[in-house]
């Protein structure tokens, strides 16, 4: 018996010293657990587009421009306005986004590009949050190592702060352009392969750092004096802004997930399918009316006539809240009837349109060029900057390049110009200047930039949610304004101004969540809940009078 | 079948003829419990016959038997029934085994070590075969439905080929495993084994409920452990059985719809709902018999035309009655140096979903061979599992039927019709002229969309044992458990007429080009599990002390790979290979290893027969974690004490057993998978493109340190049975404290991830289980066996993470909230006043719904009842098996669907008019100080789609219901044909048993759940408690089966 557990104990003793070798195998085979910026810079810069495109998909109907097409159920949130905390959540950009940014920044040595292009892309995103929800996490998010509770912080100073940090970034990349050695100092090296926006050109970088500068500084019009703004542009204007298109492509082809997300989610999926998005939306009878007052030649780029249209050519639209709930059904014969996205002609998702030919290998829009020609023109307008074109020249440039995306003859262009409706006329009253200015932004932020439009909307008032000849009556002419009443449950005759927060953050990060929506609550004398928070629940710079819209 | 039952005519006409002469048999009949010596009063019976005689007070007794019988019938309240061949002797003695809980019954403990009931000092169940195969059931798991105290049985769904959850005394993990261990012939193999068994190898389950078991099995036996033991042939016959079931399923409940309204989904200027041909959904006018055209027009312009009245059964109609086949064949023999059993079982099952099919067949062999002191034995089992089912969401779409449409008569897709001239003929069921604009016909569905799947499990087990001395055993035992798994996700290409696809186009629906193209995915798993164990027992009596000693090491190393490919787009049609793919191949790959292993000893004390000692320690060293935390080691002791052995006089002719019982113990257990210590990387959304690859950081917050989870149980109990052990009770109490666990944490998103990975938390589980077994009639004719269990459980969640007040269980409404029961499900609810009444909008009547959502309940039983009864007369007995659950709530998604297409009952309860609220109030003052007054006549803005699909819809308060239930889970009728009867084979038929079977048959639920089986699950995972349309409905089961044997 001694023997024998002597001999168990020996046995054990051998086996359990070569274990640790037989047990060392926990080593990850499946998942990368090493990375480095160059990696993680082109999926940063590939979901920038998709989230672009994301965010214009629902301003889509709010801001006027599609309605839903009959024949489908659903849409009751967006119809009745009805957004409750589940309806949306984009604090997914943290960890999505942001801690991506995070890792390229603390990890990028000496080297001052890649941080420097995080502090572009960190702007584009912390400002959507601060557009969709106020008060949101900063100077706690994205760092778990600190807290896994990050408080909210004032969305004005981090606005500040993200001007700032545009301000550094459009400081580096002017060094780099300007540094003789930036081809071999390694503070500067960058692989340009990741760079799938501009392969490495730092003008461009700068430039389109700039202009999401000016959009920023913009946006506070209503919340800093013209001087104020004009001392935060002086320092940078100089370095010019983007003249088009700020775009990524990573390499699209017709392939599963591969395809222009833009082209993926309006037009068709990679095997050829008509995408659901494509049929669910048609023309906005309120686009329609403006468009048609201007006599735009954009509208029938941007929308096709459908072949049942008499006469032909004609383009048939739909009322916002209204069609296909009161009006008879669609059915066999009258369903094409309306002017739907999808055109099979030659053009592409750049433009506004989709189509079968090279719109799922498009490049993926950041940014339009022509909002930076509206907002010089706007910032000319309002003396923030003084230098460079005059507010003339840029609100004529912007609509020119809008035209020219949009593939209108170069020869349409000029009489639209000088038509009564558009030409500059110098006897405008300053706010007559800014109402035009965002008339016109408005129509080139068509299909790509919906959301911007919102939030001129908030901020200006423009464009007027009513039509012109509108009465101020509904029951009489319920069908020229950009509001919905759909009369199942409409709350306001406003469009939602702020989301609640995510359900997700009020349960999970209830203290610091609520202690946000509280501060909300007590600056705007609002509830949370569906019926008020969403209207009278504002961002910091969004404090343009309520009369824009007005209470049911 | 048909040459079966004419055989069993012949034999039944034969009775009469078997009349013949007699000779006397004699015999004496003992105990083998010891120190029981000669039974008095035991009933000897000649198998088949009502010949018997009891006998004397000295254990003998003298029968005159018929020359022709064969074998004697040995039966005693509290010992097994014993049957004896007679073989030509005139003396037969027997020797009875008891048969009762708390008697010296033979409990097989981990490594097979065969333990005396007296000395176990925890609760442990034992199921005979008998009971796990009374009622035919196709797998052994749902056969052990409310059978066992504690033991609580999920099956997912209504499938053909179903997963099953399994849980012993509630759950202890947050997020971990709390599924219990399945031990298969001494080694640990994966629970989904259970299902790969054929029922009918099985010799017996004990089920281990409490922590104690552990020190032998590891960490992996946290949550209890269920050891299956397989039939080894028998040392003293040969026989050889033969078995066929058929059985049948129908759909055995079916939500409750409505039958007012018709198709449609938008209304006029006035509110008024529209009738729309075309619609999927249900919110159209008021049925009123008129004809009316569904779906469009077709080419030449003719229409499809039906009475608009409801047809609420069609929805019923449309599931199939499935049919099961059961074929058993084994053959079992063996002598005094070694035993053989091998069987062989197929299982062919169709179906309630049309077209749906699985396959089983179990291939075994076990064998033992013993030579001097040497025992070899082998166990290897082969099962291959096949399904062919629908992928489609069939459910869904027959929801997705207006309540006027014929479903069932667009079943024939396919066809092609003519008129009499030979004209082609519209079918207006197939793919261009099915009425509905927007869900497909879902006959059409369930054929394009398929699932193929087979898998293949072996379970081999080689077993060397050699006695040392007459009180040492070394026993070394090797295992291999491979599994390989692969399936096939086929999409048929669907091709649409011109007409058709402009059709489709105008409402919506996809389509490619001009058709559906067919896709492919084909995936394979494998996985391998390989044991060591090596034991050294000691079992050794000093004079009234008795030591057993075990003491031992074990090593497992699993490891399996998946890999998966995705030809998203075929070229040429139905031709499933992923060489005929379009663009890129997708897919994936992984790979995944774990180790572990322990060293154990376990010392058993016992004084005299009646007080017992029993310690266990166990460390243990894995893999999973980082080396600094490899190695932990865990403790247990319990003891026994058998009052009625002690205390002389207790035992008498009231109480016949008493023990008292309790331990302690502690078990860790990991709960993290391969590779949870570093954060990974991703690679980003759909990279590479081309030679451009990205990565992202990924979204889980690792954590290098976790620790193992930690269980420390305590439990007491006490087994009596009375009058001569006709009453056996057995009462445990217990509680659970689990520790340290390895929390999944969802973290705000702030964060920058959205799990983070910690230890920490403490869940408490207290519970009392009530077993008891009686036999209220005994008589030579008759005998009825009557047994209830009963288990309560409580649960709380002690504490989470730091101030954590919940976690969410995966984006499901479930969750473990500190200081309640777990998992409790969350629910959000229109905003109330102080006093609970909803506030709804002065103007428009309308509630909101508020932002905080509040715990409706726990979705684990708090109360467990099973109850089994079996009754017999002569050659006929019936068994009925019952259990209960209640005390716990469920969310049935199908509220939703139902709301969504408008045809169930909910949605037409006020006619779909507006209403006032019920027992709303409105603010009549301010926000700041809001004053609130009944609501008597604002009503809601609209009663019909919006209110419905919209506010009723957004809201999850009324998805949630009592998941209370009463099952009527097993009912058998058996009769044993005599032997009388079959002696005319000349004993080559040795028994015949005929039986009508059925399971399922009644479900008792409350009234307000007008949804689902409460059982279902969506997944075999903790977040139970929620079920979809991807459940089948439930389905009740009943058929005939024939056993014979030779």
């Amino acid at each position: 018996m001694k023997k024998l557990i002597i001999i168990l104990i020996a046995v054990a003793t051998i086996g359990l010293s070569g274990c640790e070798k037989w047990l060392d195998i926990n080593k990850n085979p499946n998942d990368a657990t090493r990375a480095n910026p160059d990696l993680i810079l082109p999926g940063v810069l590939k979901t920038w587009g998709a989230d672009v495109q994301n965010l214009t998909q629902l301003y889509g109907a709010w801001m006027g421009y599609w309605y839903h097409a009959g024949g489908w159920s659903g849409w009751y949130s967006e119809k009745k306005y009805e957004i409750t905390a589940s309806y949306l959540n984009r604090f997914d950009y943290y960890p999505g986004q942001l801690t991506d940014t995070r890792f390229i920044r603390l990890n990028s040595g000496d080297n001052v590009m890649y941080p420097a292009i995080t502090d572009v892309v960190d702007a584009w995103y912390y400002s959507r949050l601060i557009d969709l929800y106020g008060d949101v996490p900063y100077s706690e998010a994205c760092q778990p190592e600190l807290t896994l509770t990050p408080k909210y912080d004032d969305a004005e100073t981090i606005w500040l702060d993200l001007i700032d940090r545009l301000d550094n970034a459009i400081t580096v990349f002017n060094n780099a352009v300007n540094a003789a050695d930036h081809a071999t100092n390694p503070i500067y090296s960058f692989k340009p392969a990741s760079d799938i926006v501009f392969s490495g050109d730092f003008t461009k970088w700068k430039q389109f750092a700039n202009t999401l500068k000016l959009r920023l500084v913009m946006r506070l019009t209503n919340v800093r004096t013209a001087a104020e703004l004009k001392g935060m542009m002086d320092n940078t204007v100089a370095h010019g802004f983007i003249t088009a298109n700020v775009s990524v492509n990573p390499g699209y082809s017709s392939s599963d997930g591969k395809t222009n997300p833009w082209w993926n989610t309006f037009g068709k999926s990679f095997s050829g399918t008509v995408q659901t998005s494509n049929t669910q939306y048609v023309l906005n009878r309120y686009f329609h009316e403006k468009m048609a007052a201007l006599a735009d030649p954009r509208l029938e780029k941007y929308f096709f006539a459908p072949a049942s249209a008499s006469p032909a050519g004609t383009l048939i639209s739909r009322v916002l809240g209204v069609d296909g709930d009161l009006v008879t059904q669609p059915n066999s014969t009258t369903a094409a009837n309306y002017s739907w996205l999808f055109i099979a002609a030659n053009a592409t998702v750049t433009s506004g349109r989709v189509n079968s030919g090279d719109g799922a290998l498009d490049r993926a829009v950041i940014m339009i060029g022509p909002e930076a020609y509206f907002l010089q023109a706007e910032a000319a307008s309002r003396g923030i900057i003084t230098t460079g074109m005059t507010a003339q020249a840029a609100y004529e440039a912007g609509i020119t390049a809008s035209m020219t995306a949009s593939k209108v003859a170069s020869a349409d262009i000029d009489p639209y110009l000088t038509s009564v409706n558009v030409a500059w006329n110098t006897a405008w009253s300053a706010t007559e200047q800014i109402k035009r200015i965002i008339d016109q932004k408005y129509i080139a932020n068509y299909f790509l930039n919906h959301f911007e439009s919102f939030c001129d909307y908030r901020r200006t008032g423009y464009p007027n949610p009513m039509h012109p000849t509108f009465t101020n009556d509904a029951a009489l002419d319920p069908l020229r304004e950009m509001l919905s009443y759909y009369p199942g449950g409409l709350i306001r005759r406003q469009i939602p101004r702020l989301f609640p927060y995510p359900q997700a953050e009020i349960n999970i990060n209830n203290d610091a969540t609520m202690a946000a929506i509280n501060a909300q609550i007590s600056k705007n004398g609002v509830t949370f809940n569906t019926t008020s928070y969403p209207f009278d629940a504002r961002t910091f710079w969004d404090t343009a009078p309520k009369t824009i819209g007005y209470d049911y | 079948m048909k040459k079966l039952s004419l055989l069993i005519g012949l034999l039944v006409l034969s009775v009469t003829a078997l009349i013949g002469q007699t000779k006397v048999i004699t015999g004496t009949v003992t105990s083998a419990v010891e120190g029981e010596g000669a039974l008095p009063g035991v009933t000897v019976q000649v198998k088949g016959t009502t010949i018997a005689t009891p006998t004397d007070v000295n254990g003998r007794y003298s029968l005159n038997v018929p020359e022709n019988a064969t074998t004697l019938v040995f039966s005693y309240i509290g010992m097994k029934k014993l049957e004896v061949e007679i073989a030509g002797r005139s003396v037969v003695d027997a020797v009875l085994e008891s048969e009762m809980v708390g008697l010296n019954e033979v409990i097989v403990s981990a490594f097979g070590i065969k333990r005396n009931a007296n000395e176990i000092g925890s609760a442990v169940t034992t199921i005979e075969n008998e009971l796990i195969t009374q009622a035919k059931a196709t797998d052994a798991a749902s056969a052990l439905s409310g059978k066992i105290a504690g033991l609580q049985i999920n099956t997912v769904n209504a499938s053909v080929n179903p997963d099953v959850r399994v849980i012993l005394r509630g759950n202890r993990s947050f997020l971990g495993n709390n599924q219990a261990l399945l031990v298969l012939d001494g080694i640990p193999v994966n629970l989904a084994y259970l299902s790969t068994l054929n029922p009918n190898d099985i010799e017996s389950m004990n089920v281990l409920k409490g922590g104690n078991a552990a020190a032998l099995y590891g960490s992996e036996a946290a949550n209890g452990v269920i050891i299956v033991t397989t039939k080894s042939g028998s040392r003293d016959k040969t026989s050889i059985q033969f078995s066929t079931t058929t059985t049948f399923d129908k759909v055995s409940f079916f939500p409750q719809l409505q039958d007012r309204f018709g198709s449609g989904s938008a209304s006029d200027n006035y509110g008024n709902p529209l009738y729309e041909a075309f619609e999927n959904q249900c919110w159209g006018p008021e049925f009123d018999g008129s004809m009316v055209q569904i779906g469009l027009d077709d080419e030449n312009g003719a229409k499809l035309i039906v009475p608009y009245s409801p047809l609420p059964d069609e929805k019923y109609k449309f599931w199939d009655t499935g049919m099961t086949y059961q074929n058993d064949l084994s053959f079992s023999s063996g002598n005094e140096t070694g035993t053989i059993y091998l069987a062989i079982q197929d299982v062919k099952i169709n179906g309630v979903v049309p077209g749906d099919e699985a396959r089983r067949d179990v291939f075994r062999f076990n064998g033992s061979k013993n030579y001097r002191g040497f025992t070899a034995s082998a166990s290897i089992n082969y099962t291959i599992r096949t399904t062919n089912t629908s992928r489609s969401g069939v459910y869904w779409n027959v929801l997705n039927t207006p309540m006027q449409i014929p479903l069932t008569d667009f079943s024939d897709w396919s066809g092609k019709y003519t008129d009499a001239a030979g004209n082609p003929m519209t079918n207006w069921a197939d793919i261009d002229h099915y009425y509905n604009a927007y869900y497909p016909n879902p006959y059409e569905e369930l054929e394009r969309l398929r699932r193929e799947t087979r898998r293949d499990y072996f379970t081999g087990v080689v077993t060397l044992e050699q006695k040392l001395t007459k009180w040492l055993k070394f026993e070394v035992r090797g295992s291999i458990a491979p599994n390989w798994y692969r399936y096939e996700n086929k999409n048929y290409a669907r091709t649409y007429s011109p007409y058709g696809l402009l059709m489709y186009t105008q409402y919506g629906r996809s389509v490619s080009r001009t058709k559906n193209l067919s896709a492919y995915t084909v995936g394979e798993n494998m996985g391998f599990r390989f044991t060591t164990d090596a034991i050294l027992t000691f079992d050794h009596k000093f004079n009234d002390i008795s030591v057993r000693a075990i003491a031992g090491g074990t090593t497992r190393d699993s490891f399996g790979k998946s890999g998966e490919h995705v030809a998203a787009t075929l070229e040429i049609d139905d031709f499933f290979n992923i060489k005929n793919r379009v663009g890129e191949l997708g897919g994936s790959a992984s790979w995944n290893q774990n180790r572990s292993m322990g060293l154990f000893g376990d010392i058993t004390l016992g004084y005299k027969n009646y007080a017992y000692l029993h310690a266990s320690g166990r460390n243990d060293w894995s893999s999973l974690l980082d080396p600094s935390q490899w190695s932990f080691f865990y403790p247990g002791v319990d003891a026994s004490l058998v009052l009625s052995e002690l205390i002389p006089g207790l035992k008498g002719d009231i109480i016949s057993y008493l023990k008292v019982r309790g331990g302690v113990s502690k078990v860790g257990s990991i709960n993290i998978d391969n590779y949870s210590l570093e954060n990974t990387f991703g690679v980003a959304g759909n990279f590479p493109f081309g030679s451009l690859s990205a990565y992202s950081v990924g979204n889980t917050l690792n954590n290098r340190y976790l620790e193992p989870e930690f269980t420390l149980s305590k439990e007491a109990g006490v087994d009596i049975s009375f009058l001569n052990s006709r009453i056996n009770t057995s009462i445990t109490a217990y509680q659970t404290n689990t520790t340290n666990q390895t929390v999944d944490m969802t973290v705000s998103s702030a964060t920058g991830y959205t799990s983070s990975k910690i230890n920490a938390g403490e869940m408490l589980n207290k519970g009392i289980e009530l077993e008891l077994k009686t036999t209220p009639i005994a008589t030579p004719n008759w005998r009825w066996d009557f047994n209830a269990n009963y288990a309560y459980w409580y649960n709380r969640v002690v504490s989470l993470a730091g101030d954590l007040e919940e976690i969410d269980l995966g984006n499901t409404a479930i969750y473990a909230i500190k200081g309640m029961a777990f998992p409790t499900i969350k629910v959000t609810q229109f905003t109330r006043d102080p006093q609970g009444r909803v506030i709804v909008d002065g103007t428009t009547g309308m509630p909101t719904i508020d932002a905080q959502t509040i715990p409706r309940g726990q979705t684990v039983p708090k109360h467990l009842i099973g109850l089994q009864s079996s009754l017999s007369w002569k050659n006929l007995s019936l068994a009925i098996s019952a259990d209960y659950r209640g005390g716990h709530i469920f969310r049935s998604d199908l509220y939703y669907d139902l709301l969504f297409t408008g045809v169930g009952k909910l949605s037409a309860i006020n006619a779909r008019e507006r209403f006032v609220f019920p027992n709303s109030v409105i603010n009549t003052g301010t926000a700041e100080n809001p004053v609130y007054t009944p609501n008597t006549n604002v009503t809601i803005q609209d009663g019909g789609a919006a209110w419905w699909t919209s506010t009723m819809r957004n809201l999850s308060y009324y998805s949630v219901n009592s998941a209370a239930v009463w099952k009527i889970r097993e009912i058998s009728l058996t009769y044993d044909i005599p032997q009388s009867v079959l002696g005319f084979t000349n004993n080559v038929v040795k028994g015949l048993t005929v039986g009508v079977v059925g399971r399922n048959l009644f479900m008792f639920l409350p009234k307000n759940n007008l949804y689902t089986d409460p059982e279902f699950g969506r997944n075999t995972g903790n977040a139970v408690g929620r079920t979809t349309s991807s459940q089948t409905p439930a389905t009740r089961t009943y058929g005939v089966n024939l056993t014979v044997s030779f």
